[in-house]
């Protein structure tokens, strides 16, 4: 069923040059979206899942230097001039964030900010682009959206900002959107409500979407496939039930018996180890090895992602030996 | 502030020195307990922060809070503390800890009293001064409750680290050159050093990355087990609230709308509100475990400036009738003392989470 990727990741690697030595913030990742496909991209703080969002955005901090490929259809987003980025940005790949203030501006109205960007992509003239903010407003469900369209964006409620960055980032109907931590914010009930326009989001018009969080349940509830992060490298990557049921990697087994649920007692839970190491001394073998339980001398030579089953991929030696607990286990 | 029934109740149980049998003394005695604000700026609006809520804590026990921004849960937790005194704020009710009344101590009573009950938060940066040690963070406040003694204060403070599972070396560190879940570890050892009988965990895992969270969460049962103390545990999610608490209470827009044990809240919720909540909150299991509809709830929680008439869920319940908007439903216990305030908890049939074992 999935077809021809929209976007496709090649070896992507980032680091930044600092005082105490390089820091390898993001180490070979490669991974493709198709049209109306979401992704989710899960790891703790510090696993490089952010980085790897601007970087599709051409948006990273000009210290980073990066290598590899990021193609949306083809085109070599990492090769493309800033000026051409320009275009490719709101057009074909749109970003939201955790905080919707990072990209709302506090100083215009909701209306005049969604109908500037629709304007400067689409060269529509003024009442064309209102017309089209409004219905907007209106079709990721904030009501009133006319009256809305002239309010300043302090004089909406969170819920509501974040569906008017939504609103905004959708303005030109990008084929790619990048939500990173979208409804980290947000209460549990207005997150549904977030989570749903987005899986509708890309039922209806095909957007492809990668879906940046910490949140396996997030995950579990929006997403087709998922990549699992560590310490800048995808660890395993597969369909987002493969992954919950029969997690294949140790640190996903791990993350999975760390999530507080009900039904768990909070003495069982079980937490992982040690510490995620430093991005300028990570260890040269498996990156997870010091804090896993199921630790060889092998483990101590550089993992590869390979593939153990059709459409699933591991970065564990010892993937077809183990056999790691996964959600199921879980709940009992 | 009237003086209830209940003080003089606990008045007898201390004069006879035996416990009624079948209600065993609350640690934690709240009784009609409101908040109210007042918002500066031209509009002076009166926020509405907590209504009429009465919860007991059992020594030993943890009572989860639960709910959404604006819920009330963490004004709760701060009137109990008793950090709520200023002239713009109006906190009417009782609050009795092992029989005293807080809210009618002056602040010199009440810092004699304030071993007893301590408090954690979420950013466990906010609690710790950043010019201080580890160690000096500890010992701060053994000082000021005059547990010193010399060179043996070291020793305290060494044994405060162990008990969550930090090395003397710490003692030097000062926060920032801290991980987060080190640094709520201390939060942890000092507010622990106390000894103190209830602990107000206010959303102290939240900012944690999850394998983090399960550490922090362990050490808390940990100390429960070893000290018997008790929590009152307020957080917005629902996992984790399960996982450490024996009851559950879940508020909205300033008031409890459901009290009762973790599995009936989690099996079997009798107020809408509940029952939406359970729905929204995101599972981590495969979708073949996830066969159920979720139930989307409309627009956004009510301002508590002006919040609705009669039930204040009301706006966005999906099985609301006339009779909600005219009438407040009263917190009314059931059969198996699961008590919701819905007028139509009797006839509703609502669903919960179908989870194995539980507390």
């Amino acid at each position: 069923m999935i077809g021809e990727p929209l976007l496709e990741v090649r070896d992507l690697s980032i680091t930044f040059r600092t005082p105490a030595g390089v820091a390898q913030a993001v180490t070979g990742s490669s991974f493709t979206i198709a049209p109306g496909e979401r992704v989710g991209m899960v790891g703790e703080s510090g696993s490089g899942k952010s980085l790897t969002g601007l970087s599709l955005l051409g948006l990273l901090p000009p210290a980073a230097e990066v290598s590899g490929e990021v193609l949306l259809d083809g085109r070599n987003l990492l090769a493309t001039p800033e000026r051409e980025l320009r275009a490719v940005r709101g057009r074909e790949v749109s970003m939201i964030f955790q905080e919707p203030m990072t990209a709302l501006d506090p100083v215009f109205t909701v209306g005049q900010q969604i109908s500037a960007t629709f304007r400067a992509h689409r060269g529509v003239g003024r009442a064309e682009a209102k017309r089209r903010a409004i219905d907007l407003l209106g079709e990721v469900g904030i009501p009133e959206p006319a009256r809305r369209f002239r309010e300043y964006p302090h004089q909406l409620s969170g819920g509501m900002r974040q569906r008017a960055m939504i609103a905004m980032a959708l303005v030109c109907e990008p084929r790619l959107l990048v939500a990173d931590e979208p409804t980290t914010a947000l209460d549990v009930t207005i997150q549904a409500q977030v989570l749903e326009l987005i899986a509708q989001l890309s039922r209806d018009r095909g957007t492809a979407v990668l879906l940046i969080t910490h949140d396996l349940g997030v995950v579990a509830e929006t997403c087709d496939r998922v990549l699992t992060m560590y310490a800048g490298q995808i660890v395993e990557r597969c369909s987002t039930d493969d992954a919950l049921e029969f997690p294949r990697h140790p640190y996903t087994s791990g993350l999975l018996a760390a999530i507080p649920r009900p039904g768990v007692a909070a003495e069982d839970l079980r937490s992982i180890p040690g510490r995620v190491p430093s991005p300028v001394d990570l260890p040269p073998g498996c990156r997870f090895g010091p804090r896993c339980d199921h630790h060889q001398p092998r483990c101590d030579e550089a993992q590869e992602l390979t593939e153990a089953a059709p459409g699933r991929w591991v970065r564990c030696c010892r993937h077809a030996e183990l056999d790691l607990p996964g959600a199921v286990e879980m709940i009992g | 502030m009237e003086s209830s029934s209940i003080d003089v109740s606990i008045a007898d149980a201390e004069a006879t020195r035996i416990d009624p049998p079948a209600a065993r003394r609350a640690l934690l005695q709240v009784e009609d307990l409101s908040v109210r604000f007042r918002t500066r700026g031209p509009s002076r609006a009166v926020v509405h922060a907590v209504t009429d809520v009465s919860v007991e804590i059992a020594p030993g026990e943890t009572l989860g809070l639960i709910g959404e921004s604006g819920s009330g849960k963490s004004t709760v937790a701060r009137a109990v503390s008793q950090l709520l005194r200023g002239q713009r704020v109006q906190v009417t009710g009782s609050i009795s800890l092992d029989g005293v009344r807080l809210d009618q101590l002056s602040k010199r009573e009440l810092r004699a009293q304030r071993h007893r009950m301590q408090m954690i938060f979420q950013d466990p940066n906010d609690a710790l001064d950043p010019r201080m040690t580890v160690g000096q963070s500890i010992e701060e406040p053994l000082r000021i409750l005059g547990r010193t003694g010399g060179d043996q204060l070291g020793a305290t403070v060494e044994r405060a680290l162990d008990t969550v599972g930090l090395a003397p070396a710490m003692a030097a560190r000062r926060p920032h050159e801290l991980s987060g879940g080190q640094r709520q570890r201390v939060n942890i050892a000092r507010a622990m050093a106390l000894e103190p009988q209830l602990v107000l965990c206010d959303e102290v895992v939240s900012a944690l990355d999850v394998s983090i969270q399960a550490d922090i969460l362990n050490l808390l049962a940990a100390f429960q087990r070893e000290r018997h103390v008790a929590y009152l545990f307020i957080s917005h999610d629902l996992g984790v609230v399960a996982s450490v608490s024996h009851r559950i209470g879940v508020m909205y827009l300033g008031r409890l709308v459901e009290v009762g044990t973790t599995s009936q809240v989690v099996r079997t919720p009798r107020h809408p509100y509940t029952e939406a909540l359970l729905s929204a909150e995101p599972e981590a299991v495969p979708s073949r475990l996830r066969a159920r509809t979720r139930i989307i709830l409309d627009g956004d929680i009510p301002s508590p400036i002006d919040p609705p008439s009669g039930c204040g869920f009301r706006t966005r319940c999906r099985y609301a009738q006339d009779r909600c908007e005219a009438e407040v439903p009263p917190l009314t216990p059931g059969p198996d003392g699961h008590l919701v305030a819905c007028h139509f908890a009797d006839e509703l049939h609502l669903s919960g989470r179908a989870v194995p074992g539980g507390r």
